[in-house]
């Protein structure tokens, strides 16, 4: 095994009080439960399902590339778009970044670095401008979904696939551990703001750690490797970069690792570090899922005709382009907005606030990117089995609803769950201004913010109650 | 560490016999005596694909001669495309009609209907009529249709002459492209290069030999 990085070892007094507070209001460690106990610890976890994984993901890919090119008829496509997106985001809430424990992308890295890997250290610039870099690609496959029709285009899904495929190979041949998923992958960049608003909490017990010298979560032993994003459980206060691999769980000496409940968001409440490009992404997503619902709302196209009125040109690429920016800028523009009243009343710079008060809007945009999945994967459900039995060669039968469940129960899913959130991102604003700031000025900091919520909460809800195209 | 190796080698293994698999031979295009020839009402309509027909834009030309075997010059010429599979299904709905005249309600689309599933009904007609253009020859029709989907297809020409309209339909098996082969081949060749590029540079591990010291 090599090990070219050396561990965090220098260890704050803070960190190991806020850890052991934490724990401490948490619920019991589920390492203690036999059954996930030693599942956890067994060494055929996480390869059960990391392995069947790799392979439905091989199938994806021969289907999207090789099969049907219209997307309602591809199974890639629909297991792709229908199934695994819309569960992707409901998954990080119940089990945080798990999901990047079992991504074939990962078990891709992890193939190729046994077989060819250089392990060359993680370039310093990854390191620096990781998160910045992750906003701008999650920008741009947005994007290009959009202009080039990456979704409705099984070929185009593939090719994306493919070019992810092509970029932890690369970064499982020449750089250590999951470089790419930790610092280049959008899709780890949003399951890592989103494992923040998680469920699971995964730490090290203070007092243990504390006197432990040997960091072998961090290095690794002979029964597993080191922590594949890089974290070390002693000092870990976040759940951003921890996808319960348990590889930790099985080399910690000390028994030191617990793995405990936690309320949703509450993770959020205590940001010791905000971080302005962290804080932007979650600004970034809540205007990605505005322009998600806004392309698939009936009033979409006399929008677009009007762009074109306006701009002059009828080129998709830069009517969508300019409704994409305007999409993106609002969320944006607001949060600074309500960033610089309260600048008045806190006296932190705008930046601080922006930073800071960013995270609130990480469990509405949760809710907001759930409510949109989920009419993907209700309304279109079925079409997973009808492709499904077309893959295999049976016939799926004409004109069938795909539809699990009536439009009105759907969208009463969704104002369920976009009322969750909204109330989710109040409270979580309302607990950073508290963690932050004497009474005196609680209130003032949290109004601009509350309002601010409103705001982007009655503009999510106002898009879900309007019809909606579908995917498929 | 050799089963990691052999283990290693399962996906890369996989996706060569992925691109093994066999790709759909795709129809022959010709000029006016390799083209498809069907006769109705005494006029013999011949339609040929400049090249061989695959899904999107195909360059198309018409010829049609009448019973005497001569050119017909003067006819206006338009294109729709049908899936063949809808065509049936048309078929059936009509009898299906013919049966349930009475019946007070259709079925309606609601939300959620994966009509798109299956042939599309939309898509029925999938690009709509397009007009040709006179070619070169006398009694030749030149054109462009797009194809949508692979598969089974109609190719038909509504074919009006003396004020009278004549449908011709032209079965035709699109078959599938092989750009996703191509497509796959390259990543496949680029992400080998990359990891043959790590072999060659991966740092060898460093041994000293005690004997030769002493």
């Amino acid at each position: 095994m090599t090990n070219l990085v050396q561990p965090p070892v220098k260890v704050k007094v803070s960190d190991i009080q806020v850890s052991q507070t934490r724990l401490q209001s948490n619920g019991a460690n589920l390492l203690n439960n036999k059954y996930i106990g030693t599942f956890m610890r067994s060494k055929w976890y996480p390869g059960i399902i990391q392995w069947p994984t790799l392979l439905v993901f091989m199938v994806i890919m021969f289907e999207l590339i090789l099969g049907p090119s219209a997307a309602h008829d591809n199974f890639g496509t629909a297991l792709t778009w229908v199934l695994w997106w819309p569960i992707i985001p409901i998954m990080f809430l119940f089990l945080g970044r798990f999901w990047c424990a079992i991504c074939p992308f990962a078990t891709i890295n992890d193939l190729v670095q046994k077989f060819a890997g250089n392990n060359r250290p993680v370039p310093k610039f990854l390191k620096k401008y990781g998160i910045w870099i992750i906003d701008a690609l999650f920008i741009f496959i947005t994007w290009s979904d959009h202009v080039w029709g990456v979704v409705e285009n099984p070929v185009g899904s593939g090719i994306l696939l493919l070019t992810l495929t092509t970029g932890v190979v690369a970064s499982g041949a020449f750089f250590e551990r999951r470089t790419f998923c930790r610092y280049v992958c959008f899709l780890g960049g949003l399951s890592g703001n989103y494992a923040r608003n998680g469920m699971l909490e995964l730490r090290g017990t203070p007092e243990i750690c504390a006197t432990c010298t040997v960091a072998a979560c961090f290095k690794g032993t002979e029964k597993a490797d080191g922590c594949p994003l890089f974290e070390f459980p002693k000092t870990m206060t976040s759940s951003a970069n921890c996808n319960i691999c348990a590889n930790c769980v099985k080399n910690c000496p000390n028994d030191s690792i617990q793995l405990t409940v936690r309320p949703p968001s509450k993770e959020l409440w205590f940001i010791r570090k905000p971080k302005l490009e962290e804080a932007f992404l979650s600004a970034v997503i809540m205007g990605i899922v505005f322009v998600q619902n806004v392309t698939m709302l009936e009033a979409w196209p006399p929008i677009l005709t009007w762009l074109e009125n306006a701009v002059g040109t009828t080129s998709y690429a830069v009517t969508f382009s300019i409704a994409f920016l305007i999409s993106m800028l609002i969320p944006i523009s607001l949060l600074g907005l309500a960033s610089l009243v309260a600048q008045k009343f806190n006296g932190d710079s705008l930046l601080q606030n922006f930073s800071r008060f960013g995270y609130a809007l990480i469990v509405l945009d949760m809710a907001g990117h759930m409510a949109h999945n989920l009419f993907h994967l209700l309304a279109e459900g079925k079409a997973i089995l009808f492709t499904g039995l077309a893959f295999f060669g049976q016939d799926a039968g004409h004109d069938l609803s795909a539809a699990l469940m009536a439009p009105e129960t759907i969208q009463l899913l969704q104002f369920g769950l976009i009322g969750l959130g909204f109330a989710g991102s109040l409270y979580t604003a309302y607990r950073i201004a508290k963690a932050n700031y004497p009474q005196e000025k609680l209130w003032g900091t949290f109004a601009p913010y509350a309002v601010l919520i409103v705001v982007l909460g009655a503009i999510t809800v106002w898009m879900f109650v309007l019809p909606m195209a579908m995917r498929m | 560490m050799k089963k990691n190796a052999t283990l290693s080698l399962f996906p890369i293994i996989f996706i060569i016999a992925l691109l093994a698999l066999p790709v759909g031979v795709q129809a022959d295009g010709g000029t006016e005596d390799k083209g498809i020839i069907q006769t109705v009402d005494g006029y013999e309509v011949t339609l040929v694909f400049e090249k061989p027909v695959s899904v999107g834009e195909n360059q198309i030309r018409v010829f049609v001669k009448d019973a005497m075997h001569l050119p017909v010059a003067r006819a206006d010429l338009e294109v729709s495309l049908v899936e063949a599979e809808a065509e049936h299904v048309e078929a059936e709905d009509e009898h299906v009609e013919v049966e349930d005249e009475h019946a007070e309600e259709q079925p309606t689309a609601e939300i959620g209907t994966m009509s798109s599933m299956s042939p599309d009904p939309a898509g029925h007609d999938q690009m709509g009529m397009v007009a040709l253009a006179a070619g070169h020859e006398s009694g030749e029709y030149e054109g462009e249709i797009t194809i949508v989907s692979d598969g089974d297809q109609i190719v038909r020409i509504h074919l009006t002459v003396n004020e009278k309209l004549i449908e011709v339909d032209f079965p035709l098996h699109v078959a599938k492209s092989n750009t996703g082969a191509i497509i796959l081949g390259s990543f496949f060749a680029v992400n080998v290069a990359l990891v043959a590029a790590a072999v060659v540079l991966k740092p060898k591990p460093v041994s000293i030999d005690l004997s030769k010291k002493a």
